[in-house]
């Protein structure tokens, strides 16, 4: 994919996050600036620490910055009030946590109507199950699933929104070798059909060929951009 | 420790204030009776209120007063004077009224000047302050012609200039006793100088007795029964004394004037003699010197002697002649002498039991406060401990005993607990017994605020239950998680399983309701005891509103209801005098016109008693006259006493009595506990009457006894005359306006006007808005702290479910409402269970305020379940709405970075 076409579609520049615990000022992002095209899949990989998940947690719209500017599709959300953040939240983006999230009092299909129910455009949540191999499990609580079931229900919770940009924390974090490489196929799979965004932030290097583009951050700064001409298919690859 | 409560204070301010509340209602309504039976018990003492008042039928001279003052046990008596008399207020045209006029007394029963100054003159007065105003100061009253002699010349002085509004220990409730005069009824007291009055003798003479205890109290009633015994001895030997003074200087003036008597009557004749003698000594003079005659012979001194023997009495003929004299002279009686005590008091009789009316609640409302004070501090122990958790594992596992890691919760919730209950209790004693005073004073004239009283057992008793609200429930809570390994505490506990609910398995319904819903439903059954909580203590403020309301809807609608189903009669009439043939038609010249119909009746009062035993009460007997006929030809009388008034039971009309048998109301036969069929004994003026109780008539206020003609008159003095009227006004006029009218008319004394006496009662019960507030208040509180406890709750512990459901793209609004949605729900839910829960209230309440004078139905009526459901969802919606901002608070990022 040519980087000139998709230069625009996100865009952080000079961006800082400095947390304030009493005296002390952390910069958990200090001036990092680097571009995602549209339609990319981009791995972030980084120390733990690094400030991944602030970045990714600014870049959904769930925490601001302190300085800088993040643009999207020709918007600066930085500049975004309460209000215009949950409009985008609701219709741009699919969230992955590290820990699942699941509201524990709703079935797995229930955890995916929740989302799907706010959305102009969603998957019909049944068969986005059905897609992540949950079909027999919709009707159970989070308590009655696996570890990689729930992050499989969370996952199909972000697809099933139909989000433009779809952000994972650590989607693999808490997977075992195959469903791990399952759930990267489904998130590559999904990236290339519904030509959807994917940012996704991983501790695993080994991962990095699957994408079109992996930045390395390191306390709280871009260490390296590489944009990989030819991603591997995620089947082709092994760790 | 402080940390841990400034870190929520939300919190631990609602275990605070619910406790507080709790306490507060309990300890408040517990001592109510006590703080108002003492502070009426200060009042008396303070006015020096009489323990025995004496009255004779010789009345009391200065010697015999003097005497009384001198026995042992008294502290002050004082005699004093008192009429009934038919008065009219100068500038209304109100027409008469019975007053009773009494003279001021200075050291018993002293009035308490509440406006204007006390009376100089003889012919001014202090007035009654539920009659009068300050406006009435310098208005007169004047003591009408129409009185009879003995009244009119018992009182100096026939007109008073009001110079001061009082209020007297001896009239301390609407009460002001029954007459002989008039209506039957007094109006009013006016209290004037002793000099007002024309009398030798004293008629009754108070005593303030040396007593022990409080009023009410067995040693009061112990000492008073004393001193009644011995005054009454001292009373009737003073009493014989002057009586038999009385008996012999009449007997001797007696005898002095039969004496006199004969010795004219002697000379009379003597004289008569004398002059026949000398006619005859003359006549045989002129006729024939020689004759002589034996009569003629007769010398002067024979004649005198004969005459001296003729009238010479024998000491016996000359007691007889006295006896006889003394027989028709106009002598007393040998005296009686009646001895009274507090309890002859209207007010002091009353207001016993009516005080006891509000502990009698005390047993539900306050229950009810500290189940939801015991789960409010339930669900936030929990909470605390929940979070606590890896905490309380940590400190198990380095060592720490139970106790010292349970401890912070105790120090934390006994805290609460005891600092809740001393503020609560002092609150409490002091809002309370002062709500409930004023509630009272629409019925008893109850003078500033009532004590404030400490009371050292329901203070620990109060700090007890608060403790066991929130220490006690702690420990059961801590016992549950402590028990624990500390391995199991430091794993984290696994959220409660989501389950499915009974309703999913009702397909049909389940599938047509919207997602948002269905999740609601769910987590409303995840929480057991959160829904348990909230339903007891949302119900909890319905049912209060829905009972304040209730209480309200019963006083305020009374007045009408009796006027407008039972009391049908316009007014009622009561005459200067029985009414006879001449004096009736003579009123029905004026009247004719004036009324659309009449009915006459006889009404006196008197007491009545079940023949089976039990307490008395005074009564006002009604026969109605179905048998006079008009003396006008547009003169309405109307024996069809259905018209005027509505005596049925159960929608059955019932008949007349007739003779030996009465209808009696509703209230007086609960208060007498008497039932159809029943024998009454009945005392008028005229003696005792067995009735047989025919019916019972369905009643709102007051009380009344329909009895026979032939009855009334074998009780009562003149029973048999009409001594009152009922009327019913033409449609076209306005009541006022024909009531004055009828005034005018003659013979009539004073004209009631059912609309009047309907609008005072109403107006009476105003007071009781002040309970509602009060009332509300309570109930807006207890729904406050149960939903800000409960959501505050639920919000910290559903911080990552919310901040999920924000991320996902959720509106503030439909955030809020994900969260708030189960508490509308529930609200609703617990709003109409608390409607129902209310009118149980409300039955209770009703069944412990049992007054005579009173028949309550509970009725809430669609205002007040409407009142106390949209005040409920009020309370909730704006609770919902102060805890907005704590959703809106939470930080998404911050909220999900940590381990579930
Ligand atoms: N709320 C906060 N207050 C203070 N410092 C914070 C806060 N959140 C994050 N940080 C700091 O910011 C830095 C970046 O944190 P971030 O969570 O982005 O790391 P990460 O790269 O995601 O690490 P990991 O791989 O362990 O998840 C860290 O040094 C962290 O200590
Ligand atoms: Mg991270």
């Amino acid at each position: 994919m040519e980087e000139s076409q998709s230069r625009a579609y996100i865009e952080f520049s000079h961006v800082t996050k400095t947390y304030r615990s009493g005296e002390v000022k952390i910069n958990a992002l200090s001036d990092i600036s680097f571009q995602i095209g549209k339609g990319e899949i981009c791995i972030i990989v980084g120390a733990s620490g690094a400030g991944k998940t602030t970045l990714l947690n600014i870049l959904g719209g769930m925490d601001t910055l302190s300085a800088g500017e993040v643009w999207l599709d020709g918007n600066n959300i930085a500049g975004y009030s309460r209000k215009q953040l949950t409009t985008y939240r609701r219709y741009e983006i699919g969230f992955v946590f590290q820990f699942y999230n699941l509201i524990q009092n709703l079935t797995a299909l229930e955890n995916v109507e929740l989302a799907s129910q706010i959305c102009t455009r969603p998957l019909n949540p049944a068969d986005v199950l059905d897609e992540v191999g949950l079909h027999e499990r919709e009707g159970n609580f989070p308590s009655q699933l696996s570890g990689g079931e729930q992050q499989r229900v969370a996952i199909a919770r972000a697809l099933a929104k139909n989000p433009k940009l779809l952000l994972c924390d650590e989607p693999t974090g808490a997977l075992d070798y195959n469903t791990g490489k399952t759930i990267l196929k489904l998130l590559q799979d999904t990236c290339r059909k519904n030509n959807m965004t994917v940012v996704i932030v991983t501790h695993n290097l080994a991962i990095c060929p699957m994408a079109d583009r992996v930045i390395r951050v390191r306390s709280g700064q871009v260490e390296s951009m590489h944009v990989n001409e030819h991603p591997t298919p995620v089947e082709n690859i092994e760790w | 420790m402080i940390r841990e409560i400034l870190s929520s204070p939300g919190r631990f301010l609602a275990i605070l204030l619910i406790v507080a509340l709790g306490v507060g209602f309990y300890s408040g309504l517990c001592i109510c009776q006590k703080t108002m039976i003492s502070s009426m018990d200060r009042y008396w003492n303070k006015q020096n209120m009489y323990d025995v008042r004496l009255i004779s039928t010789l009345g009391f001279d200065e010697d015999e007063l003097q005497n009384i003052q001198k026995q042992s046990g008294v502290n002050v008596a004082e005699g004093g004077y008192f009429t009934d008399a038919l008065a009219s207020v100068s500038d209304a045209a109100d027409g008469e009224e019975a007053v009773h006029i009494q003279s001021i007394t200075e050291q018993v029963n002293v009035p308490e000047l509440l406006q204007g100054r006390l009376p100089g003159a003889a012919d001014e007065c202090l007035a009654d302050d539920a009659a009068f105003d300050e406006k009435d100061i310098g208005s007169t009253i004047t003591v009408s012609s129409d009185n009879t002699k003995d009244t009119l010349d018992l009182l100096r002085e026939k007109t008073f200039t009001i110079t001061g509004i009082c209020r007297s220990p001896l009239y301390m409730n609407a009460e002001r006793g029954n007459t002989d005069i008039g209506s039957g009824r007094l109006s009013a007291y006016i209290l004037v100088p002793q000099k007002a009055f024309d009398s030798d003798y004293y008629h009754e003479i108070y005593v303030d007795a040396v007593t022990d205890g409080q009023i009410y109290s067995t040693a009061y009633k112990k000492s008073v029964s004393m001193a009644k015994k011995a005054l009454k001895k001292a009373a009737l030997s003073a009493a014989d004394t002057r009586y038999q003074k009385i008996m012999d200087d009449a007997r001797s003036e007696a005898k002095v004037k039969i004496e006199d008597e004969m010795a004219v009557k002697k000379k009379e004749v003597l004289e008569e003699k004398l002059k026949q003698l000398k006619q005859l000594q003359t006549a045989q003079t002129a006729q024939t010197a020689g004759m002589t005659d034996s009569a003629a012979s007769m010398s002067e001194a024979e004649i005198k002697k004969q005459i001296e023997s003729k009238f010479a009495v024998s000491d016996e003929e000359m007691n007889r002649m006295i006896d006889d004299a003394l027989a028709d002279a106009d002598l007393p009686d040998a005296p009686q002498i009646t001895v009274l005590t507090r309890n002859e008091n209207a007010a002091y009789a009353g207001f016993d039991s009516d005080a006891s009316i509000v502990s009698s609640i005390a047993q539900i409302f306050p229950l009810f406060f500290f189940l939801v004070a015991a789960l409010v501090c339930i669900t936030t122990m929990t909470r605390m401990i929940e979070d606590d958790r890896a905490q309380i594992g940590i400190f198990k596992s380095l060592g720490y005993s139970n106790a010292a890691v349970m401890s912070k919760y105790f120090l934390y919730s006994g805290s609460a607990g005891i600092l809740g209950g001393i503020g609560g209790y002092f609150a409490g004693i002091w809002l309370l017994p002062n709500a409930v005073w004023t509630g009272y004073a629409t019925t008893y004239d109850l003078p500033g605020k009532p004590v404030y009283l400490f009371d050292l057992k329901l203070f620990l008793i109060s700090l007890a239950v608060a403790l066991l609200c929130t220490v006690f429930v702690t420990w059961i809570r801590c016992h549950e998680d402590l028990d624990c390994e500390a391995a199991d505490l430091i794993r984290p506990k696994a959220p409660p399983i989501g389950k499915k609910i009974l309703l999913e398995r009702i397909s049909p319904i389940w599938k047509k309701m919207s997602f948002l819903h269905k999740v609601t439903l769910r987590n409303l059954f995840r929480y057991k005891g959160r829904f348990l909580m909230m339903l007891i203590g949302i119900s909890g403020c319905t049912a209060l509103l829905v009972a304040g309301f209730g209480i309200r809807n019963i006083f305020m609608g009374l007045g009408n209801e009796q006027y407008g189903v039972y009391t049908l009669y316009d007014g009622a009439v009561s005459f200067t005098d029985p009414l006879t043939d001449r004096t009736r038609s003579s009123f029905e010249q004026d009247a004719a016109g004036m009324v659309r119909s009449i009915i006459y009746v006889s009404q006196h009062s008197g007491d009545i008693a079940a023949s089976a035993g039990g307490s008395s009460s005074e009564i006002t007997f009604t026969a109605m006259d179905t048998d006079t006929d008009s003396s006008q030809d547009d003169m309405n009388v109307d024996t069809q006493t259905s018209h005027f008034v509505n005596l049925e039971q159960g929608g059955q009309v019932l008949s007349l009595p007739a003779d030996g048998e009465i209808l009696l109301d509703l209230g007086m036969a609960r208060s007498l506990k008497l039932k159809k069929g029943d024998q009454v004994r009945i005392s008028g003026t005229d003696g005792e009457c067995e009735l047989t109780v025919s019916g019972i008539y369905e009643n709102r206020l007051g009380n009344g006894a329909y009895i026979s003609t032939e009855t009334m008159e074998q009780c009562f003095e003149g029973g048999a005359a009409d001594n009152a009227a009922f009327v019913l006004f033409p449609d076209d006029v306005q009541v006022h306006q024909a009531g004055k009218e009828l005034l005018g008319a003659s013979n009539v004394a004073n004209v009631t006007l059912s609309q009047d006496n309907a609008d005072r009662f109403t107006s009476s019960m105003e007071g009781l808005d002040y309970i509602i507030f009060v009332v509300i208040l309570c109930a807006g509180a207890l729904a406050f702290i149960v939903i800000y406890n409960l959501t505050n709750i639920n919000i910290s512990e559903r911080m990552r479910e919310i901040a999920t459901v924000k991320v996902l793209g959720f509106y503030e609004n439909e955030a809020c409402a994900y969260v708030f949605r189960e508490n509308t729900m529930l609200s609703v839910l617990s709003g109409a269970v608390g409607l129902l829960l209310g009118k149980c209230l409300l039955i209770f309440i009703v069944d412990r305020i049992s007054l005579a004078t009173l028949v309550l139905t509970p009725q809430v009526g669609i205002i007040g379940y409407a009142g106390s459901f949209v005040l409920t969802m009020l309370f909730s919606w704006l609770m919902q709405l102060f805890m907005r901002h704590r959703i809106a608070g939470i930080h998404m990022a911050e909220s999900l970075k940590s381990v579930e």
